[in-house]
């Protein structure tokens, strides 16, 4: 979260106060040439309105402090929340009717940018409110929220006070992230037959010890909890928790063929739209991927991506790992990939401790390189072909039409 | 929201109403009120309540625009010229602003039409601040504007249009709207309106209003705001017929003041103010003043008569102050025999007839206000006597005008170079004032003749034969006053001769003119005087109203300085020349009804004008901010001296006349206010308790709040999102307890989801995720509230907001699985 005091207040006339403004002048005028008094008063009220909404848009927007907070992770095609907080600081005078607008757009203008706004009608003095704005973004990359807003129109709406300030803050949109099927297990499953250990258990043999139960027919007797059998009088059993944790190394190849016209492209910043859509879903892929393995802090695994700037995550924490990828997922670019770069990045990854852990590779190609293919047969690389249209039998994404293939289809190792 | 509209509408409706009323009151426009409160009325009910219609923006446009080419074709026809005329032309406009609101009231409201409507309200307001000057203007701002003042604030609450979504590229923002409170922000806003930013700008507006330097002396009144004042006029008519309806409008305020003292000058009976002298009687019912005399333009007021025989006066010496509203005559309201006092050069005197006059360039179309001193009074009553106050031929006249200095001597019994004083009547002055045709009055002059006759032969006197005339019509000659003159007019027949022939009864001019011919007929010159008689006073104000009802005609006789009764002395006038005798033959108590009249309203209207309406740069320094430095005049010094005299006089017995004195056994004013006093009393000492039992409900509260973790912000969002859903802490759990337990009541898992990644469904938040979240909130409330942290730091406050979001997440499912629960059971 971050959070600024306002600065400086300006306070402009609105239409309404503007005509205000006239007629006050017009009494003035009529009082003066004609010495009506009651256009006196008229005029009194008028300019007391006009220096009452001064003085409280002043002081109203006077002393706040205001930030922003976002969500830890934000995906592409859903929905987040921006939480927009504000702190009254004074000791005596609520701020009442406050407009505080945030401008989202990407880091690279290409686009135009929209406001956002969130409306708060009381902060009492000392005290902290806070509202949010919905938000949704169609595409991955690097945005930023400009700098806040707040406006006040409060009491009369003559005038509205403002306030800029400036606290640009970054942040990435990740690719948007589908649904995995149980296919997708099998597919872990069927690369996992006949390895020693693809899906271990973590912890004692039984299990983490979780709690006590009766006992039931087919239950060791080992595991037989005597005390508590002696108190309640009736067998009790110990329950243990089992643990299982994937291992898993996750590479994604952005791959982008070298000479565009030979494959009918004909758009100068990289790629036909049907290409430009592969790559996407191989990010997409390959985020909904990472996204569900490291859920759970017992998952190990290593991350690579192959793109205009390759990424390799390895040997951190889950969260690092996460997030890491995540990241580079959601700046990723294609390029011309080699065959050699692509089994540098393998053989590193399935080097030393992981070199039994089994290697997904998500991939816009539809088969290996020819420099690749040794290695993916010997080490049995799950090679995911984002043009094959069996994916969907592992994988929903938002822009695949909902259709479950009879047989789970994943490429061949 | 609906509710906050219609409340607007409301708004509208009333402040629509509001400014009709307020111009309604004014001249000329006195329909238009009707066709606005039919509008906001109607358009209120049919169209923002029942919404049955509502007027389409085009149809809408097309009226305005007809109703502003029908108005503003008035408007151009007016022409431009005098005062009326621009007063006709701003009613061709307060017409167009009322049409044109009433056609935007009865469109669909938006947020521009309840300002357009608002702007309209303002400008009717304007309009009726210089169409009507009345206190009824002041007593309808103040709801007005308290009014404006909450519609303004609904207005920056409401907002008709739904969450916004807003969508350029690869974004989309929906925006909040207010909060699902707005109920209660439309409650208490238009409070802080009325309570608190209400009396700010009032405030504002009064010292505005009152440091505002005035280049003028004269206060404003541009347009005819109000009718002119009937009941007096420089001529008079017999020939109304009818039932003459009565008037409580008041026309004069007027305060007597003992010159020495200063104090309020009482009077015991009624006062004669003299406005017209009528000497030429025409026939059918006309008479008609004469200005005869060598000034007839008048001159300055004489000054002040001194006696200079060393003698017991019988005379008080009197200050009066006369405030008139808009007459249609330049007269100035008289009460003889007068004299200049300081400041006031404004006024004319016409020497032969006691009357003054407002020239014309000090006259103004609205409120004048004179000043002068009288010898007239004497312990509260008013003299019959006035002494002829003549110019004979030898004066000088001077053609440059007649404002000769030394006429200002007149009253003095120096002779004065230049001036020579008549002591009696002139011959054409006696002709005028003794002429009457006796073929037109035979009945009349039969039934004077023989009242005289019955009189014994050594009393008949000219002022005894006036007397018993002005007797007989009083009192024994069978006359009866009425309004009602609803009889048949007897072809050629004078008015007068029928009335006594015939009717018998009529108003005061009928009794005045039947007396003066009566007077005629037995060659005693005698005129009719119309002016006001009054002795209404307002016991608030301490001065004086004649009202239109106050109208009145009498009678004056002439009568030489050696015909005067030995008997009758007068004080306080020159010693020597004749004498009016002023003759009042209207039977009593037929001027004498004060219209009930509601004092306060008139002390009401009194302070108005002269706060508000009549503030002047002549005014200006009295206002107010002087009255801390001018001690002599101020309100505050004022109050301060009636308190001592109260006090003064509650030690002498003599307050409230004697009602609250210390000395009576037993005053039943006294009693009452004591009871009152003590009710006070009593009521705020029973109310002290219970200010302080609240005072200390209200500490306990807080310290229970602050002992609950209210004092820590995001602990209490906390609560506020798990009461959501029902989980509440028990008063024995401690904070850390409770939060432990409540984490595994929140399920998260999704049992739509068929994922098979776990029960991660609330936003990336599965329910370790969540137990974590309250563990973290658990451990910073604990090191924000005990551990002596008064504000978290950054990383703190960022792990405060991502557990609160996950925590609300989670609800938020929680809500959802609840809401689904709910709609299978019912299925």
């Amino acid at each position: 979260m971050s959070s600024k005091r306002s600065g400086r207040v300006r306070v402009l006339l609105t239409r309404n106060g503007l005509h205000f403004l006239s007629i006050a002048v017009f009494c003035v005028l009529g009082s003066v040439i004609r010495e009506l008094n009651l256009l006196v008063i008229l005029a009194g009220l008028l300019f007391g309105l006009l220096v009452l909404q001064w003085r409280f848009c002043r002081r109203t927007l006077d002393r706040l402090e205001v930030g922003r907070t976002l969500p830890r992770e934000i995906f592409a095609n859903r929905s987040f929340k921006v939480v927009l907080t504000v702190h009254n600081s004074r000791r005596l005078m609520p701020a009442w009717l406050l407009r505080i607008t945030d401008v989202v757009g990407p880091v690279q203008r290409t686009s135009r940018r929209v406001r956002g706004q969130v409306l708060l009608h009381h902060v009492p003095p000392g005290q902290t409110r806070s509202g949010s704005y919905e938000a949704m973004v169609d595409r991955r990359g690097e945005y930023r929220c400009n700098g806040l807003e707040v406006r006040t129109d409060f009491p009369f709406g003559l005038a509205t006070g403002r306030v800029r300030i400036e606290s640009p803050e970054n942040f990435l949109v990740y690719p948007a992230i589908g649904t995995l099927r149980q296919g997708w297990r099998r597919i872990i499953e069927a690369r996992y037959a006949g390895l020693s250990s693809n899906r271990r258990r973590a912890g004692q043999t039984e299990g983490d010890f979780f709690g006590l139960r009766p006992w039931q027919n087919g239950d060791s007797r080992r595991w037989i909890h005597w005390r508590t059998t002696a108190r309640l009088g009736e067998l009790a059993v110990r329950q243990f928790e089992h643990q299982r944790r994937d291992e898993v190394i996750l590479i994604v190849d952005l791959y982008e063929p070298p000479t565009p016209k030979s494959f009918g492209w004909t758009q100068p910043n990289g790629g036909n739209r049907t290409y430009q859509r592969d790559v996407e879903r191989a990010l997409q892929i390959g985020a909904t991927i990472a996204e569900m393995l490291t859920r759970s802090a017992s998952t190990r695994i290593a991350f690579g991506l192959t793109s205009s700037e390759p990424t390799v995550v390895a040997s951190k924490l889950v969260a690092e790992i996460r997030k890491e990828s995540l990241d580079a997922l959601a700046l990723a670019r294609s390029t011309d990939v080699s065959g050699d770069q692509l089994l540098t990045m393998m053989r590193q990854l399935s080097d030393g401790p992981r070199r039994h852990w089994p290697p997904v590779v998500i991939s816009t190609r539809q088969l290996p390189p020819d420099e690749c293919r040794d290695f993916v047969a010997k080490k049995s690389v799950v090679w995911i072909d984002v043009t094959n249209p069996d994916i969907r039998s592992f994988i929903q994404l938002d822009d695949m039409p909902e259709r479950v293939p009879s047989e789970p289809a994943h490429a061949a190792s | 929201m609906q509710r906050v509209e219609t409340i607007l509408c409301l708004h509208f409706a009333a402040l629509t109403v509001l400014a009709g009323l307020l111009m309604g009151t004014g001249a000329y426009v006195a329909d238009l009120w009707v066709v606005a409160v039919f509008a906001a009325v109607v358009s209120f009910v049919f169209v923002d309540w029942l919404r049955w219609v509502s007027l389409p923006m085009p149809l809408a446009y097309a009226a305005m625009a007809a109703a502003a080419v029908y108005c503003m074709g008035d408007f151009i026809q007016q022409g431009s010229g005098d005062l009326a005329q621009s007063g006709m032309q701003l009613t061709s406009v307060a017409r167009l602003l009322v049409w044109v609101q009433a056609a935007l009231l009865f469109q669909r409201k938006s947020r521009r039409i309840f300002e357009q409507v608002g702007m309209f309200c303002l400008l009717e307001v304007v309009v009726a601040a210089v169409l009507n000057d009345a206190i009824v203007f002041g007593l309808l701002l103040i709801p007005l504007a308290i009014l404006a003042l909450s519609g303004l604030v609904l207005l920056q609450i409401w907002d008709p249009q739904p969450n916004q979504l807003r969508q350029h590229g690869p974004i989309h923002i929906r925006s909040e709207t207010w909060s699902e409170n707005v109920a209660a922000i439309a409650r208490d806003t238009p409070r802080l309106a009325a309570g608190v930013l209400g009396p700010a700008v009032l405030i504002f507006a009064l010292v505005f209003f009152y440091t505002l330097p005035r280049t003028s002396s004269l206060a404003g009144t541009p347009f005819p705001s109000r009718s002119s004042t009937t009941g007096f006029s420089d001529s008079l008519q017999l020939t109304q017929l009818g039932r003459l309806l009565q008037n409580s409008a008041p026309v004069l305020r007027i305060r007597l003041h003992e010159m020495d003292s200063g104090d309020v000058y009482r009077l015991r009976e009624p006062m004669y103010l003299r406005g017209q002298t009528l000497e030429r009687y025409e026939a059918n019912g006309t008479w008609k003043s004469s200005e005869f005399g060598v000034l007839r333009n008048g001159s300055d007021l004489p000054r002040e008569y001194i006696p200079t025989h060393e003698r017991f006066h019988l005379f008080d010496r009197v200050d009066v102050q006369v405030t008139a509203e808009p007459i249609s005559s330049n007269a100035a309201f008289a009460v003889a025999p007068y004299y200049a006092t300081t400041g006031e050069p404004h006024l004319h005197h016409s020497p032969n007839r006691w009357l003054l006059k407002i020239p014309d360039r000090y006259a103004t179309n609205g409120r004048n206000e004179y000043f002068y001193g009288t010898n007239a009074f004497y312990r509260g009553r008013q003299t019959e006597w006035l002494r002829f106050l003549g110019l004979g031929e030898g004066t000088v006249r001077k053609r440059n005008g007649p404002r000769d200095p030394g006429i200002a001597d007149l009253l003095s019994e120096e002779p004065v170079d230049g001036i020579d004083p008549a002591v009696t009547l002139n011959s054409n002055e006696r002709s005028i004032l003794t002429s009457i045709d006796r073929t037109q009055f035979p009945s009349l002059v039969e039934e004077a003749r023989s009242v005289v006759q019955k009189m014994p032969k050594d009393e008949r006197d000219p002022a005894a034969i006036a007397k018993r005339l002005e007797r007989h019509l009083r009192q024994s000659g069978g006359y009866s006053y009425t309004l009602n003159l609803s009889f048949d007019r007897v072809p050629g027949m004078d008015p007068i001769e029928q009335f006594v022939v015939k009717d018998r009864r009529g108003h005061c001019q009928y009794f005045a003119s039947a007396l003066a011919m009566m007077l005629r007929s037995q060659h005693i010159p005698a005129r009719l005087v119309s002016g006001f008689k009054t002795n209404e006073f307002n016991e608030l104000g301490g001065h004086y109203t004649a009202r239109q009802l106050h109208a009145h005609a009498w009678v004056e006789a002439f009568i030489e300085q050696e015909q005067l009764p030995e008997s009758v002395q007068v004080d306080g006038q020159p010693r020597e020349g004749g004498l009016w005798f002023r003759l009042d033959p209207t039977p009593g108590g037929a001027t004498n009804s004060s219209g009930n009249v509601d004092s306060a309203l008139d002390l009401a209207q009194v302070l108005w004008d002269d706060y508000v309406v009549d503030l002047n740069s002549s005014r200006q320094p009295t206002g107010l901010f002087s009255a801390i430095t001018d001690s002599e005049t101020n309100p505050y010094s004022m109050l301060a001296r009636r308190l001592e005299i109260a006090v003064v006089n509650l030690r002498s017995g003599q307050l409230g006349g004697g009602q609250l004195s210390l000395n009576r056994f037993f005053s039943w004013r006294t009693a009452v206010l004591v009871f009152f006093m003590l009710a006070i009393t009593v009521a705020l000492y029973q109310m002290l308790p219970a200010l302080r039992q609240r005072r200390v409900k209200v500490d306990l509260a807080d310290a229970a709040a602050v002992a609950d973790g209210n004092s820590v912000d995001f602990y209490v969002q906390l609560k506020q999102l798990l009461a959501s859903v029902g989980l509440r802490r028990d008063p024995p759990q401690t904070p850390q307890r409770w939060l432990g337990e409540v984490s595994p009541q929140l399920d998260c898992a999704d049992p739509a989801s068929d994922t098979g990644a776990g029960r991660a469904t609330c936003d990336g938040c599965d329910e370790r995720t969540v137990a974590n979240a309250f563990q973290t909130l658990a451990q910073l409330f604990y090191l924000r509230r005990y551990g002596g942290v008064e504000r978290l730091d950054a990383q703190q406050d960022r792990a405060v907001q991502q557990s609160l979001e996950c925590v609300r997440s989670a609800v938020q499912q929680q809500q959802t699985l609840s809401n689904g629960s709910r709609k299978a059971t019912s299925t």
